[in-house]
């Protein structure tokens, strides 16, 4: 063995106290700061900027006020809402409401504010009044008035159940502008909804729902903050399988610390970040930081429910990477080697295999920068800055920590004995190796990726549940989301086509008759439920004006006849200047086939129909059409993105061998992984997203992992003139045993997301889980079968020769 | 083609305040010819078919699910209308319906067909469309687009106006309402600010006898309507009826018992008897052509747009709501039923299998009445 101390296992193993000392200090200094960090969520960052929907969207954006907006349905779970109980409930929850924080307290509607009104024509003209009566006393023939009133108010379908079994309180937001730092305290909010509405009035007979954008966002939030705790169980978990695994309290507690530190690091790191651009931010340079580094704009480096993935991440790869360091410093003390010469001994064999494995980490998930998202760029930078913290607390605090105290006498006994005795379970293992099952393991494989590129087929873009994708079907928000969708005329999934007009013309007859015709020509598109734009008001104005005669449903040339039907347009379906109009387009669902039927029928009317001196058919906005954009960005990025990580991870190992052969051996099997992970994806509903995409960047980041240790260690034993299949077995000894616990260790690391309350971060959790075990096995069990046909056949033939 | 007096009377339309020289100018050159073409009773108007937009209504799956107003069953075959030029046509009692060629996408207000195969629609911009295939394919036959400088404030001349100005009002843009026809030759046309068109050589030409009529004050006409193409009804806005007894040619005011608007008829069962209905629900009723009327009280207060007879006494009448008068007493007395989804019927006709066929916001149903409310036990 020629091992020859290099300049850094030098410098390492002679300044290990001012090492120490310095790493401390670094650590509680980043500790300190990383107790700073925040949630940060902005819709900025959860949308690719750059795309030309969004590009209109934050054009028109303070023009239209597109509704942040809260509906509380109120429900009885007996008779109907015409009864004296039910209406002092929905009395008493609509005065609620109005001290809620962030209510605009003008604007909120019920059947119990004067703003909701019916109106009738009569041989006189219009009458109107209060829904209920100002006489009301709770008298039947009271209720009875109301229900009249309720009838001929049109709130059937927006205020009031198709049923007649609840109504709403409509409660829409006050507009506050992030720019000058006004927040609305979601948290807080959503507290108070449950506690002072849900809590307070929901009984056996009054049943509470709620939607609306900031109560999903508070929710999220809780969600989120569930997960954190998450974490401990994640270190303990690991903590148990580690003292298994290495028989030492003394070392796993180590590692377990480094890892930990290793976490520290990267979220102080994040959180100085974060204060670094909140300055910048708040500066007066801003624009012009904003002009030199355009894709910065979005990037705040809070930590959102995407990026609380990568402290996991860190955690579960140091764990692994500290492992190799312990297995290797174990048979190094059973060779005889005292602390320290063991622990630069594992030092000097692992940092190079180390140190790359990391970087092919740390250069995948960098490819993650290609998709113009906020959240996902910040995945990148977070989950980089983190494997850059694994290197320093693992090769540096890890070895030295362990050259003090060393390896426990038990793992060394149990690293004798094996080595008398090697377990059967390895020398089965290394008949994969073996040419015969090396053959049928490459037909297994091939049939397996066969299977999964016929059922990835199938695999859709976007979000492809109802309701609420963030959160789980059976979550709270996503019921009450489905009972009102269900018994009102609403639907959650819309889609905004912005009309721009010349100035004050926005109510021209060309302007209406076109986006009456573009109306029709959308609600005859498949997924299209209805649409609604001030032309719809028009025409109900006209009618009235006409004594509700429908003949009279239709727009009129008379310039000052559409003039006054629009005089009293609810609020968002005309800009001031009367020169924007949305259309309304209520959709099916979120399904990415029917945004991508709704925008492409949109292109078609506009691409014929735009006129610059008339209509201009805009996309896109809503909630489908930010949808629609973040769709089409991540289907352009996936090749993108998965061509980039492959080619790195290539270009990282020919860099480490020097040769073609370990590329192929060790990124087939990759390839295979994520094939399969696409495979299960389309089983389980899953679609490529915002969360998933940068799943399949990582796994193939992380798995590559297994493989360069794996092989490296083969090589190294193939080198001292073993063969293949006895080169394996020396490499499954020790190495292999190290790659199962990784990747069992990682899969717990990540698994326990599942039970997240956030649906994609189940989702996440579920992909990373499969991607981590299926990586480890791949490098098992198809490494060597394909390593056997590049190189074992070589050697046999040279060995002939 | 014979050009038009444009001027406005006693409308009141908000007008544009502005006169052009070039409008002063046309309108001597109207005053002049209008002397030398009006004779009689009746105006020729200007058909101004070719200045209407041709844009073929789009052909759609859910035409029947939109908008429709005004339903006709000509010897077991139907046809509704409605909304952006749909117009549909079922041959088999309302089940399936096939949308027909028709070359505007114009609300069309009312249809009537005078044979299985001659048949017209009209709609707004005072459209008349027309078929000679039952209904499958349709043509322009007249029109009056909204023209921008026809409304003409100039119109304080009082002293100048002669008997026929004040009918020659502006109607540009303003739509038709019902369409009604004798025979395959002669029919009327009728319509917004009493529009009042006249054919006897089925449609190729339209004469204004709105001055026969005798709607002094260009009240809407909403219904025209005939049992026996001899006795001849027409109601409008603010509660005018009118009268013919020859089919149309001469036209009596009748005295109202309402003020408010009648929106249709039901004439019949019996020769001499007829319900007229309209706003907030009201119901009158004559046996006596119109002459004597009774107050139909009902507790009913939505708008009723439309009926039919059903069986030997039974009456329906459909209205805003979903409301549905069923009477099985001639139209003496009537039972108020509304439909689930309370959405505003336009439009009824039975189909020979005893249905009815229902029309407006929710585009076609097919209804079968309960027997006991239309006294069919």
């Amino acid at each position: 063995m020629s091992e020859k101390a290099s300049i850094f296992e030098r410098v390492l193993f002679s300044y290990r106290i001012p090492i120490l000392v310095v790493f401390t200090l670094v650590t509680v200094f980043l500790g300190f700061n990383a107790v700073h960090i925040t949630m940060d969520t902005s819709l900025k960052k959860m949308v690719p900027l750059k795309h030309e929907y969004i590009q209109n969207l934050f054009k028109h954006k303070d023009e239209l006020s597109l509704g942040n907006d809260l509906r509380i349905a109120v429900a009885t779970t007996k008779g109907d809402i015409f009864t004296e109980e039910f209406l002092q409930v929905l009395k008493d929850v609509t005065d609620e409401v109005f001290y809620l924080q962030g209510v605009d307290k003008s604007k909120v509607k019920s059947l119990w504010t004067p703003n909701v009104r019916w109106v009738e024509v009569t041989e006189e003209g219009f009458i109107g009044g209060e829904v209920v009566p100002p006489t009301y006393d709770g008298s039947d023939k009271a209720i009875e008035t109301l229900q009249q009133n309720v009838l001929k108010s049109g709130q059937v379908g927006r205020l009031v159940a198709d049923d007649f079994k609840s109504a709403i309180v409509y409660v829409p937001l006050l507009d506050l502008d992030e720019s000058k730092g006004e927040k609305l305290d979601y948290t807080r909010l959503s507290k108070d909804l449950e506690e002072k509405i849900r809590e307070r009035f929901q009984n056996d007979d009054i049943k509470i729902h709620i939607i609306g954008f900031a109560k999903k966002i508070g929710d999220l939030i809780d969600g989120a903050r569930g997960v954190a705790g998450f974490f401990l169980i994640t270190i303990l978990i690991t903590t148990v399988l580690l003292l298994f695994d290495t028989k030492c309290w003394k070392s796993s507690i180590t590692v377990v610390v480094g890892s930990v530190f290793a976490v520290v690091w990267q979220l102080g790191i994040v959180s100085l970040l974060h204060g670094w651009m909140a300055n910048i931010r708040t500066s007066d340079g801003w624009p012009a930081f904003v002009e030199r580094f355009p894709s910065l704009e979005p990037i705040q480096f809070g930590i959102d429910p995407y990026s609380m993935l990568v402290p996991f991440l860190v955690f579960a790869i140091a764990v692994s990477h500290g492992v190799q360091i312990i297995n290797e410093m174990t048979v190094r003390s059973a060779n005889g080697d005292d602390s320290f010469v063991a622990a630069s001994g594992a030092f000097r064999a692992l940092y190079i295999p180390g140190i790359l494995a990391l970087a092919s980490d740390a250069i995948g998930f960098i490819t993650l920068w290609f998709i113009d998202i906020g959240v996902i760029r910040e995945l990148a930078i977070t989950a980089s800055v983190g494997v850059a913290t694994i290197i320093l607390t693992k090769l540096v605090f890890v070895p030295i920590v362990l050259s003090y105290i060393g390896v426990g006498n038990a793992a060394i006994a149990s690293v004798l004995r094996k080595q008398e005795k090697p377990p059967l379970i390895w020398v089965k293992l290394s008949a994969f190796a073996d040419p015969k099952i090396a053959a049928a393991s490459i037909v297994i494989a091939l049939i397996l990726a066969g299977v999964g590129i016929n059922i990835k087929q199938d695999l859709q873009v976007g979000d492809l549940d109802a309701g609420a994708p963030e959160l789980r079907p059976d979550s709270q928000y996503n019921i009450d989301d489905r009972f009102i969708t269900e018994h009102y005329s609403v639907s959650a999934d819309v889609l905004v086509v912005m009309v721009e007009t010349p100035r004050d013309s926005c109510t021209s007859y060309g302007a209406m008759s076109s986006i009456d015709r573009f109306m029709w020509h959308m609600e005859n598109i498949e997924g299209v439920q209805s649409s609604l734009s001030l032309v719809s008001v028009s025409k109900l104005v006209i009618t009235g004006y006409n004594e509700g005669s429908l003949k009279w449903r239709e727009l009129s040339k008379i310039q000052d006849i559409l003039n006054n039907s629009i005089g009293n347009l609810p609020g968002g379906l005309m800009n001031l200047s009367c020169s924007l109009a949305p259309v309304i387009l209520f959709l099916d669902d979120h399904k990415a086939a029917t945004l991508e039927r709704a925008v492409t029928a949109v292109a078609d009317f506009a691409a014929k129909n735009n006129d610059p001196d008339v209509a201009m058919f805009v996309l896109a906005s809503g909630n489908a059409g930010v949808e629609a954009a973040t769709n089409q960005t991540i289907a352009k990025a996936e090749v993108t993105m998965l061509t980039l990580v492959y080619m790195v991870v290539c270009i990282m190992v020919f860099i480490t061998f020097r040769s073609w052969r370990p590329v192929v051996c060790i990124v087939l099997p990759l390839f295979l992984t994520s094939i399969l992970c696409e495979a299960l994806m389309t089983i389980m509903g899953i679609g490529v997203k915002v969360a998933t995409l940068p799943v399949i960047a990582l796994g193939v980041g992380i798995g590559v992992d297994y493989g360069i240790y794996i092989y490296a260690k083969m090589h190294f034993h193939i080198e001292r003139g073993l063969d293949l299949k006895d080169a394996y077995f020396e490499t499954l000894r020790v190495t292999g045993k190290s790659v199962v616990f990784t990747g069992i260790t990682l899969g717990f690391g990540v698994g326990t997301w599942i039970f997240s309350d956030i649906k994609f971060q189940a989702d996440m959790g579920i992909l990373l889980t499969f991607m981590f075990v299926w990586n480890m096995i791949g490098a098992i069990w198809l490494l060597p079968a394909i390593a056997d046909f590049l190189v074992g056949k070589k050697q046999r033939k040279d060995n002939a020769i | 083609m014979v050009l038009c007096m444009q001027k406005t009377t006693l409308l009141a339309i908000t007008k544009p305040k502005q006169v052009t020289l070039y409008t002063l100018l046309l309108w001597g050159l109207f005053g002049v010819l209008l002397n030398t073409l009006s004779f009689g009773t009746s105006v020729a108007v200007a058909n101004e078919k070719g200045k209407l937009e041709t844009r073929f209504s789009v052909m759609s799956m859910k035409a029947a699910q939109s908008l429709l107003v005004d339903a006709i069953n000509i010897n077991g075959k139907l046809v509704v209308i409605g909304a952006r030029g749909h117009i549909l046509v079922s041959r088999d009692n309302g089940k399936s319906w096939k949308q027909a060629k028709v070359p505007t996408q114009n609300l069309i207000t009312a249809v009537y067909f005078a044979s299985s195969d001659l048949g017209w629609a009209v709609g707004h911009e005072a459209v008349i469309l027309h078929t000679k295939d039952g209904g499958d394919s349709w043509d322009f036959q007249y029109g009056a687009p909204f023209s921008p400088g026809g409304y003409d404030d100039d119109s304080d001349v009082e002293g100048e106006v002669s008997d026929e100005d004040l009918y020659a009002i502006d109607r540009s843009g303003s739509p038709l309402l019902d369409v009604w026809f004798r025979n395959e030759k002669e029919g009327f046309a009728i319509g917004a600010y009493g529009y009042f068109l006249h054919t006897s050589d089925a449609g190729k030409t339209w004469e204004d006898w709105s001055k026969r009529l005798g709607n002094i004050d260009g009240w809407h006409l909403n219904a025209i309507s005939s049992i026996d193409n001899k006795l001849v009804y027409v109601a409008g806005e603010k509660g005018v009826l009118f009268r013919s007894v020859d089919g149309g040619v001469g036209w009596e005011v009748l005295n109202s018992p309402y003020d408010g608007s009648f929106f249709g008829m039901v004439v019949g069962p019996g020769l001499n008897e007829m319900i007229v209905f309209g706003l907030q629900g009201h119901i009158f009723r004559t046996s006596d052509s119109g002459d004597n009327w009774r107050e139909i009280e009902t507790e009913n207060q939505n708008g009723i747009m439309a009926g039919t007879l059903y069986g030997e006494r039974g009456v329906i009448l459909v209205g805003n709501g979903g409301v549905m008068m069923f009477s099985k007493d001639d139209g003496n007395s009537f039972t108020k039923q509304v439909t689930d989804d309370r959405k505003s019927i336009a439009g009824i006709v039975k189909t020979d299998e005893n249905k009815l066929i229902l029309v407006g916001q929710g585009g076609v149903k097919l209804a079968t009445p309960s027997k006991s409310l239309v006294g069919m036990e």
